[in-house]
């Protein structure tokens, strides 16, 4: 059994272990992302292959985001639809590997890391769909309190945001409120996917609907775990922006630095994708976490956290 | 002795200011610079709690024409924000302008303005004759534009006096005029009479009105004239105006009477604010007249008002000494609280300008601050002393001072770093990402397609919708500029709008005007180049579209030959000799009809140059050349080498090199996929 804190300790560790895991995801985002961009990949080229007057300029110049201008001009854009569509396939399929590593742990193996994914996929995928229903309840929260503070005179609509942002500080009181109150409904919306996830492996049970209740139902009575979660979250992000903001500063014009910046962004979306791994981990210890107490208090439930 | 004490001081550090064209109140000295067609005397109470603004105006109108009007034009500006029907209402709701919206205007919102009465000396009052005119469209329902009827004529060249009574309900903050919590602003806030054009003024050929409804993207149009108002408001409210300060009254009620007064001005507005902090300073320059400055901010952003004082004294600077020496004694400079400044921010009316304010401002030099502050001031030579029709030629006040405003940034030399638009808290994280140094010119979009929907000169309602207003009257406006300087060079261009300041100073100049000084100035016609580019359409790409050498043997690629009259010979491949040669070719088009004309200079591999000149009117050129290998292979071909037309849209195919380039290619490509990663990172965040 255990506790919260190491329970967080755990789920980091397991996240720097599972680098092929981590590796697995990667590739599906290249996957995706390269897929986005490979239809404006020729006029790319053709805008800037033959370039010298954006030879040593910086992407934020006007020589760069003018060329942009051609490479998106008419109808030429990327392609996002399509590919997201096949990263909620992938990694609704993935989804059962990662689980089956974080629970399982031992030796990793490509096949059975595809097996565990296959034998999930079908089931994973219907505990997303039920699961849709707690997202959109669980954003009316932080919505209701929104609507709520601008009743109250606590500006927080577009136009707020826009003065706040290039005049003052978006960063007042409310706005800190407000995205704290969204970001645990999300932490708890996504820590009942997982828990979801979790139990569908450890238990191999057919009826999703049941599984997301119940996910649900645990969760609900482990706050801590989702204050927890939450942490894991902000812990995430901010290592994230520490990585974006290090990738963003490395110096820029030439083809070397240009495959150096996309060399460490790649560090940046590991970073990211490690820390998804540990949540899925975290998950894992807190059913674990339950599951003893519950057989030590015999059949009357699971206790909060 | 107070008025020596300035002088004094500035002689003690070493300068010598210009003599005062206008007195410490406000009162030209000497001749007056304009003719005075349309002079106000202003009395105001504004009521804060009531939202209500209630004045009087003595009128005093010239008839400049040669005959006489028995009908007078009248704007009625507020009526905008009356209803939803209002002219400015319904092209704000079908074209998107943001800040001038009355959409999210509720029960309490809405402004208007009624006029009362109209009193000739005589007692006659003609407010009966009063009638809703609407000159650009059949909306019945607009109230804009009004006229009144006298019951004699104005005899040519006579005066007139009216004393104008009226009420009005301040409207929510919208368009740069309204109130906000302790904040107000008036501008256009009172009965104006619109413009009676003379011969020859604007291409006019018979004594014209020009009085234009309200509409969302417009701005305004009048005449010279003295303003000398009065202004009633509690006491704990700050005010400031266009003009200089002439006195202040505190009375019994509670309330102080502030006393302004400016000569040869077209507008007057001011601003009644509790809470703002003001910033006294006053302008020096050698040679240039002294100006006072005042500096309205919200205390929350006091930060703000250093740089705003430092770069209205960059302009005034700058102006004074490339265009005209700003004549006018006194510069209000106001800095609207947080939560208006998108909608009243950004606002010039005579010597008075609203711009930004910041809670914490980028040091030294907020770009933000800095850019909006100059346009703003700039906008007093290029609006505030030629008074152009900013319905009708829009592009004469804002095309012009937006080039104007990259000439003084440019001067200062401070650029564009899109970093310093993020939030504070954000700063950190962004800069990295966003850091630039992009000089204003270039920010300024070219469009995207040579061939343009609009003209730069169109009535700025009959635009397609605010963006492509603003992209045209502005953006399009400046390159217009650019573009003429490109043909003439800087030192021609420099004087031309020196001239052209000087001659239309206190006077309305039209399009037409401004080309005749150019073409005076530089000594040659430049009315058909300024014609299709403020008149036409036609834009401009020219584009080095294909560049490709090739080796070739000293006697022609492989294949069959006669030799010496008898049958073909076929002839190998034979390249590799040390007479082998270069053929090269360069493919030219010009994507856009604006008739400039286009060089285009060769680099080839030893470092000499080829220079071939494309007329306007020819679309495409391919050039050939074949030159000893390696020597003669052509490795750079350049359209406009050195410096093309601000107007060009795509400035990177203007130039083409032999080799690739992968560093910009390879910079774009891998931006774009790591991009893509970041959001399939995030989405996948939420599966």
């Amino acid at each position: 059994m255990t506790g919260p804190g190491p329970a967080v300790r755990d789920a980091l560790r397991v996240g720097v272990r599972e680098w092929r895991t981590v590796g697995m995801l990667l590739g599906a985002n290249w996957l995706v992302a390269a897929l986005m961009v490979a239809p404006v990949l020729p006029a790319v080229l053709a805008t800037f292959g033959h370039a010298p007057l954006a030879v040593g300029e910086p992407l934020v110049s006007s020589e760069i985001l003018g060329g942009l201008g051609t490479v998106f001009a008419g109808d030429r854009a990327l392609s996002v639809l399509g590919p997201l569509v096949l990263l909620v396939l992938l990694q609704t399929f993935l989804a059962g590997g990662v689980v089956w590593r974080v629970c399982a742990g031992g030796p990793f193996h490509l096949g059975a890391f595809f097996g565990q994914s296959g034998r999930l996929v079908g089931r994973n995928a219907r505990l997303f769909l039920w699961l849709l229903l707690l997202l959109v309840a669980a954003m009316l929260v932080p919505l209701a309190l929104g609507a709520g503070m601008h009743g109250l005179g606590l500006d927080t609509s577009p136009r707020g945001v826009e003065e706040l942002w290039f005049f003052g500080n978006p960063f007042g009181g409310g706005t800190l409120v407000l995205l704290l109150v969204l970001g645990l409904a999300v932490a708890f919306w996504r820590l009942s996917l997982e828990v979801g996830r979790v139990l569908l492996f450890r238990q191999d049970v057919q009826d999703t609907r049941r599984t997301a209740w119940r996910a649900f139902r645990l969760v609900l009575r482990s706050p801590l775990a989702v204050v927890l979660y939450a942490l894991l979250g902000l812990l995430a992000s901010l290592a994230v922006l520490l990585a974006v903001r290090f990738r963003a500063s490395l110096p820029e014009g030439g083809a070397g630095l240009a495959l150096l910046a996309l060399a460490v962004g790649q560090g940046v979306l590991w970073l990211r994708l490690a820390f998804q791994v540990a949540g899925t981990r975290f998950a894992a210890l807190l059913v674990e976490r339950l599951d003893a107490i519950s057989s030590t208090n015999g059949p009357a439930g699971p206790s909060p956290a | 002795m107070a008025s020596l004490l300035p002088l004094l001081i500035a002689a003690a550090i070493g300068i010598t200011p210009a003599p005062p064209r206008f007195d410490a109140a406000g009162r030209s000295i000497g001749a007056a610079p304009s003719d005075r067609a349309a002079s106000y005397v202003l009395e105001a109470r504004y009521d804060p709690g009531a939202r209500r603004l209630s004045g009087t105006a003595r009128l005093t109108w010239t008839n400049r024409s040669d005959v006489p009007q028995r009908t007078l034009w009248f704007h009625a500006y507020w009526n905008a924000f009356k209803n939803a029907e209002s002219t400015f209402s319904r092209e704000a709701d079908l074209r998107g302008i943001s800040r001038a919206g009355t959409r999210s205007y509720g029960r309490d919102d809405w402004g208007w303005t009624e006029l009362r009465s109209a009193r000739l000396p005589d007692g006659t009052d003609v407010r009966p004759t009063l009638r809703w005119e609407h000159p650009d469209d059949d909306n019945a329902a607009d109230q804009t534009v009004f006229t009144l009827t006298l019951p004699s004529p104005v005899p040519a060249h006579g005066t007139v006096t009216l004393e104008l009574a009226w009420e009005a309900r301040v409207p929510k903050l919208i368009a740069r005029t309204g109130v906000q919590g302790r904040y107000a602003l008036f501008g256009q806030w009172f009965p104006k009479v619109g413009v009676l054009e003379v011969p020859p003024q604007r291409g006019v050929h018979a004594p014209t009105w020009n009085c234009h409804q309200f509409h969302a993207a417009s701005e305004f149009y009048a005449d010279f004239g003295t303003y000398d108002a009065a202004l009633t408001v509690p006491r704990a409210m700050v005010v400031d105006a266009t003009g200089v300060r002439t006195g202040r009254t505190e009375n019994p009620d509670g309330t102080v009477t502030h006393h302004f007064h400016q000569d040869d001005v077209i507008d007057f507005a001011w601003t009644a604010w509790e809470g703002a902090v003001q910033v006294d300073d006053v302008f020096r320059a050698d040679g240039l007249q002294e100006v006072a400055l005042t500096a309205l901010v919200p205390a929350d952003a006091r930060a703000s008002a250093p740089q705003i004082l430092a770069a209205a004294k960059a302009t005034l600077e700058h102006g004074g000494r490339a265009w005209l020496p700003y004549p006018y004694p006194h510069l209000t400079l106001v800095a609207p609280p947080l939560g208006a400044n998108t909608s009243s921010g950004g606002m010039e009316y005579p010597t008075f300008v609203t711009l930004y304010s910041r809670t914490d401002p980028v040091t030294p030099r907020d770009v933000l601050l800095w850019e909006v502050t100059v346009h703003e001031v700039g906008h007093g030579w290029w609006q505030g002393l030629l008074a152009s029709n900013e319905f009708e030629e829009a592009w004469l006040d804002e095309g012009v001072n937006t080039w104007a405003t990259a000439e003084v940034l440019e001067g200062v030399g401070l650029r564009w770093d899109l970093a310093q638009l993020a939030a504070p808290g954000t700063r950190w994280l962004l800069r990295p990402l966003l850091r630039s140094s992009i000089a204003d010119r270039n920010v300024r979009s070219r469009g995207r397609s040579p061939r343009y929907q609009s003209p730069v000169v169109r009535p700025v309602w009959l635009f397609q919708n605010s963006r492509e207003a603003g992209r045209t009257v502005y953006d399009r406006g400046a390159g217009a500029l650019r573009t003429i300087a490109w043909e003439v060079g800087p030192a021609v261009f420099a004087r031309i709008m020196r001239t052209y300041a000087e001659r239309w100073a206190f006077r309305h100049p039209g399009t037409d005007d401004f080309l005749d000084v150019a073409s005076e100035v530089a000594g040659r016609d430049l009315r058909p180049l300024g014609t299709a580019l403020l008149r036409g359409t036609a834009g401009l790409d020219d584009a080095v579209e294909e560049l490709s050498c090739k080796r070739i043997a000293p006697g022609g690629g492989p294949g069959m030959y006669d030799r010496d009259g008898g049958p073909p010979v076929f002839r190998p491949a034979a390249r590799g000799g040390e007479d082998d040669r270069a053929r090269c070719e360069v493919l030219v088009e010009r994507h856009g009809d604006l008739p400039l004309p286009l060089d285009v200079r060769l680099t080839f591999e030893d470092g000499t140059h080829l220079t071939e000149s494309v007329p306007p009117g020819e679309v495409w050129r391919r050039v050939t050349t074949e030159r000893p290998f390696p020597g003669g292979r052509v490795v750079l071909a350049e359209a406009h080498p050195g410096a093309p037309p601000q107007l060009d849209t795509n400035r990177l195919n203007d130039e083409r090199s032999l080799q690739p380039t992968p560093a910009p290619a390879s910079t774009v490509a891998g931006w774009l996929l790591y991009s893509a990663q970041i959001l399939s990172a995030a989405v996948g965040s939420l599966l």
